[in-house]
């Protein structure tokens, strides 16, 4: 074995603690990009494979038929047409009810639905998979379903669709059943459809998608068949895609950034474990050595084999936490199937990164030590104070750990930098909690009811309002009607979905952040108010503009009045009542609305039964119950996910910033026990020693609690920006954390201490001896 | 061999400027064994480190084996430290993860002298001549001062340089193995070698062939063994 290779090897076994602390910094910063880009790639990778199975398909909603389709399938680029039963239930079991969509089978298979069972169907219902996992229900349990208007009938659960078209239920509210045609018999279902599927040859959508649907459409209509709602399959899964690209691009970015923290890490191990070497380097220049054997030869060696264990940590964490990720992500938010692999394109940029990042940064130091006089290497000296006189102030033990702290200037840098990073993204993290809470808190203030109701009735508006607020414990009640409308695009066959809310224009059930114009109470005619989320949909529109929108064969231009902040319930247009009855006739409500007496709240469950007792005895069909205290929890299910991905990086990055305070200060020490041995010598007592270096690791502690406090500004308004625009379609407003600083502050004494106190202790139980000999 | 011409060197720092050697002339000839003797501060390790090559001039010029080395520029110093020339120092200066036999292996892969195997062969039997043939395998740290001392004496061998510069090679050793290094000193001069020893030790500066006391940075007497032949 050459000699160099022996030598680093030998090298490396000597200084085995710091290399142990510089493998693992290096490694956790880059596997915690390496995790991310992973996670990414395969959570993009899941999305595309799902989507390519999807096909292209689209459900039209209609108006209820009982007629044979048209040949839809003689419309060029059209492969399948099928039409489907779809109603909303609601689901009783373990003793609670719960809102379920319910979907008749088609009688072919598509690639989305993987574990279709395929006709003959099994009795009994059969339901989506995270529907069963997030109520807990399993094969063989009995559940009792309830159509609106009909019996309620028990039907065991028969098996599991996985279906990655469905957002989750927890994120919803609403989970989904699969019936067979013959189940729809028992449940009291005639064959009527309201939906149709249709699924389009393969690349025909992007092609020429709007005309053949338009064609559809068309044809529908003259079977009578009107089209309210077109949704593309893959919808559902672009809405999850873009919220999780947000998260990941913010991640990556911080995991940029972690990578930076590395460099600057390991510029400054590499700074102190070539300054220990100062003198070996300079006998091997005495002995012949070129500048180009010691970088070469030497240093090469020493970083190829830290490069090869940085790599192979590398890869090993952020293979399991990818996997861990990834499938979390996709399984939480029913994205796909994970066929986990490691993407090549990382797996080369660690490889680059594990031999890079150790080499620049060792390149920075070792070119200093080498550019050392040799005299002055082999006297292994350090470089004398600056300061040639000084203003004669009195003297303090803290003076002294003040100059010491100051005399290595690229050191206290280094340790200050990399504790302020970490340090910023906590207090940002903190921060962004704080205006995620005050966000959440207000989105919680939006609706101002209790319960709702989904309804179908035949009965008019105030007579609906009129039986519910008759009940007791009742304080007030409102009759809505909510629905789809479509919003025409460019061209008349380009459209976008958004939910309609027709309420009275002075109700008080409703409390919105207006942002931009005015709310319906202040708005003429003919006006509507939208959502932030709906913003993005029509061009970033403004107040003042119009907008077309279409519910089914009806078409209106309606001007916007204003535009409230969205609540993470997707794109939403508010219109006056009276407006929208004058524009739809003969529309009944479909949403009732209930606020309680404060005091009849404890016992809202009699109430609840006594409201459905009368809507039974006047015909009113309930689709659908809720809880605003339900709808109010589920953006924080959302939140909480992205909160846990930031701290988690957080606490990252702080934990190798305080990994290495603790190793700098160590070897700090350790390179000064020569100091410490003549203040010993000349009386200093143990106390003294702790007082002297307590001061320096104080020190560097508040200077790094100041940048760090300072660095999280921009950083919260990064994350505010991102994370803001990504949830709710508009920044989160920045909110100052004394709560992060507070926290920060403590964290970086505490850690001051402890990367003093450590090593004082370890060399004030040294023999003054030794350490005046440098032991 | 050595030519030293008006040979200066100053050092500056916030106290002032500090003449570590003024104007010094002085002729080395092949073979010869030269003593540096002088106080703490006076200036004989900094002349030993100019004739290295390890400290460069301030002013003056030095010449060694016809070659003014004050002139070369870094790689070229290098080149002809590691060929031409062998150090040994008080603290001995062994690389301590390396064996003995590495220490002396080391110059010779710089200089690229010999084939690696041959490197091996001369490296054993210049530990075997400085009786440390036994301790081959051993780290520094495991050996005696002595030892090491004569370890780094091999070291200084090991391209065979005609010229070994010493810097108070028995300075940290007891007398039994501070008379040691010297005899070993001694042969090596008996072979060929010229040697520039700085030393303390009166006793040692008796027994070369020439010693010069250096005071001030200048070199203000020169003793041909034993007997004071002239003041400069």
């Amino acid at each position: 074995m050459p000699l160099y290779f022996k030598k680093a090897l030998r090298d490396l076994r000597k200084d085995l603690t710091g290399i142990f602390l510089l493998i693992i910094s290096i490694s956790v910063c880059l596997a915690t990009m390496a995790t991310l880009l992973n996670t990414n790639k395969l959570f993009s990778s899941t999305v595309q494979e799902t989507a390519k199975n999807q096909q292209d398909s689209v459900y039209f909603y209609t108006n209820p038929f009982q007629n044979e389709l048209p040949d839809l399938r003689s419309i060029n680029g059209i492969q399948h047409a099928q039409s489907l039963f779809q109603s909303k239930v609601r689901v009783e079991f373990n003793g609670s009810a719960k809102n379920f969509e319910l979907q008749t089978f088609p009688s072919y298979t598509t690639g989305e639905e993987t574990n279709h069972p395929g006709p003959p169907f099994k009795p009994g219902i059969y339901l989506e998979k995270t529907t069963m996992d997030h109520y807990h229900l399993t094969k063989g349990d009995m559940i009792s379903v309830k159509l609106p208007g009909k019996k309620q009938k028990n039907l065991q659960v028969a098996g599991q669709i996985t279906d990655y078209a469905f957002i989750p239920a927890k994120f919803t509210g609403l989970g989904r059943g699969y019936i067979s045609p013959e189940s729809m018999k028992t449940l009291g279902i005639s064959s009527q459809k309201n939906t149709i599927k249709i699924t389009l040859l393969p690349g025909e959508y992007k092609k020429n998608g709007d005309n053949i649907l338009q064609h559809a459409k068309e044809k529908l209509k003259e079977q009578g068949i009107t089209v309210y709602r077109t949704e593309l399959v893959s919808e559902a899964l672009t809405v999850r895609k873009q919220m999780t690209d947000t998260v990941f691009l913010l991640l990556i970015m911080l995991g940029t950034l972690a990578v930076g923290l590395a460099v600057i890490l390991v510029i400054h191990f590499f700074y102190r474990l070539t300054a220990k070497k100062k003198q070996e380097m300079s006998i091997l220049k005495v002995f012949g050595a070129q500048k180009k054997d010691l970088i070469w030869k030497y240093c090469s060696v020493t970083l190829g084999l830290i490069g090869i264990v940085i790599f192979l940590l590398t890869f090993l964490i952020s293979a399991c936490l990818s996997f861990y990720f990834s499938k979390t992500l996709i399984q939480d938010l029913n994205i796909g199937q994970l066929y986990f692999h490691y993407s090549r394109d990382v797996l080369f940029l660690i490889g680059i990164l594990s031999f890079l990042v150790p080499s620049i940064a060792a390149l920075v130091p070792i070119n200093r030590v080498l550019k050392i006089p040799i005299v002055q290497g082999l006297k292994n000296g350090t470089k004398p104070y600056q300061r040639a006189e000084k203003r004669d102030s009195g003297f303090s033990l803290f003076l002294l750990s003040v100059r010491n702290s100051c005399r290595k200037k690229v050191q206290l840098l280094t340790n200050i930098l990399m504790l302020s990073f970490g340090g910023a993204v906590i207090i940002s993290c903190v921060a962004l909690n704080n205006s995620l809470t005050s966000t959440l808190k207000e989105m919680q203030g939006f609706w101002k009811h209790d319960m709702q109701w989904d309804i179908r009735t035949q009965m008019d508006i105030s007579d609906v309002s009129r039986i519910a607020s008759n009940t007791n414990g009742v304080y007030q009640a409102e009759s809505w009607t909510g629905r789809n409308a479509e919003v025409v695009l460019s061209s008349n066959y380009k459209s976008a979905n958004a939910l309609l809310l027709a309420i009275p224009r002075e109700s008080n059930m409703i409390q919105p952040i207006v942002k931009k114009g005015f709310w319906l109470d202040s708005l003429p005619s003919n006006s509507i108010v939208i959502n932030s989320d709906f913003q993005p949909l029509a061009g970033n529109v403004q107040p003042g503009e119009s907008i077309s929108l279409k519910i089914g064969n009806k078409k209106k231009t309606w001007t916007i009045g204003g535009i409230i902040q969205g609540q993470l319930t997707g794109p939403s247009i508010y219109m006056a009542e009276d407006d929208y009855h004058s524009w739809i006739d003969g529309q009944k409500p479909n949403r009732v609305i209930v606020k309680l007496y404060s005091n009849a709240k404890k016992q809202s469950a009699q109430t609840i039964n006594e409201i459905e007792t009368l809507f039974n005895r006047n015909n009113i069909s309930i689709e659908a119950f809720d809880t605003a205290q339900n709808m109010n929890n589920r953006p924080e299910q959302i939140i909480s996910m992205v909160l846990y991905c930031l701290l988690v990086t957080g606490i990252l990055f702080s934990a190798v910033g305080m990994l290495n305070l603790i190793a700098a200060m160590g070897i700090n020490v350790f390179e000064r026990r020569h100091e410490i041995g003549l203040i010993r010598a000349v009386g200093g007592s143990r106390m003294k020693i702790y007082q002297l270096l307590l001061g320096e690791g104080l020190f560097i502690a508040m200077i790094s609690w100041g940048l760090s406090a300072a660095l999280s500004y921009p950083l919260q308004l990064l994350l505010n920006d991102k994370i803001g625009n990504s949830l709710i379609n508009s920044p989160l407003p920045s909110s100052f954390s004394p709560q992060g600083l507070s926290l920060w502050l403590i964290v970086s004494l505490a850690l001051g201490i402890i990367a003093s106190v450590i090593p004082a202790k370890k060399t004030a139980d040294l023999p003054i001896k030794e350490l005046i000999a440098g032991k | 061999m050595i030519q030293l011409q008006n040979l200066s060197k100053v050092y500056s720092n916030d106290a002032g400027q500090f003449w570590a050697l003024k104007d010094v002339n002085l002729s080395i000839h092949k073979g010869e064994f030269v003593a540096v003797i002088g106080k703490s501060g006076s200036g004989k390790s900094t002349l030993l480190h100019l004739l290295a090559g390890i400290d460069s001039p301030t002013n003056g010029s030095i010449t060694v084996g016809g070659k003014k080395i004050s002139s070369f520029p870094q790689n070229l110093i290098t080149k002809w430290r590691c060929r031409e020339t062998g150090i040994v120092f008080q603290s001995f200066f062994l690389l301590q993860t390396l064996t003995l036999l590495e220490n002396v292996m080391l110059p010779m892969e710089f200089s690229r002298f010999l084939t690696r195997r041959k490197r091996k062969e001369r490296a054993l039997s210049l530990l075997k001549d400085v009786d440390l043939l036994h301790k081959a395998n051993h780290f520094p740290d495991s050996v005696s001062g002595g030892e090491q001392q004569r370890c780094a004496i091999a070291r200084a061998l090991a391209n065979d340089a005609p010229l070994i510069l010493a810097d108070e090679p028995t300075g940290n050793l007891d007398s039994e193995n501070a008379e040691h290094i010297f005899s070993l000193f001694k042969n090596l001069a008996a072979q060929g070698k010229t040697i520039v020893m700085v030393t303390h030790d009166t006793d040692f500066s008796q027994r070369v062939d020439r010693s010069l006391l250096v005071k001030d940075g200048q070199i203000s007497d020169i003793y041909f063994t034993n007997e004071k032949v002239g003041q400069i």
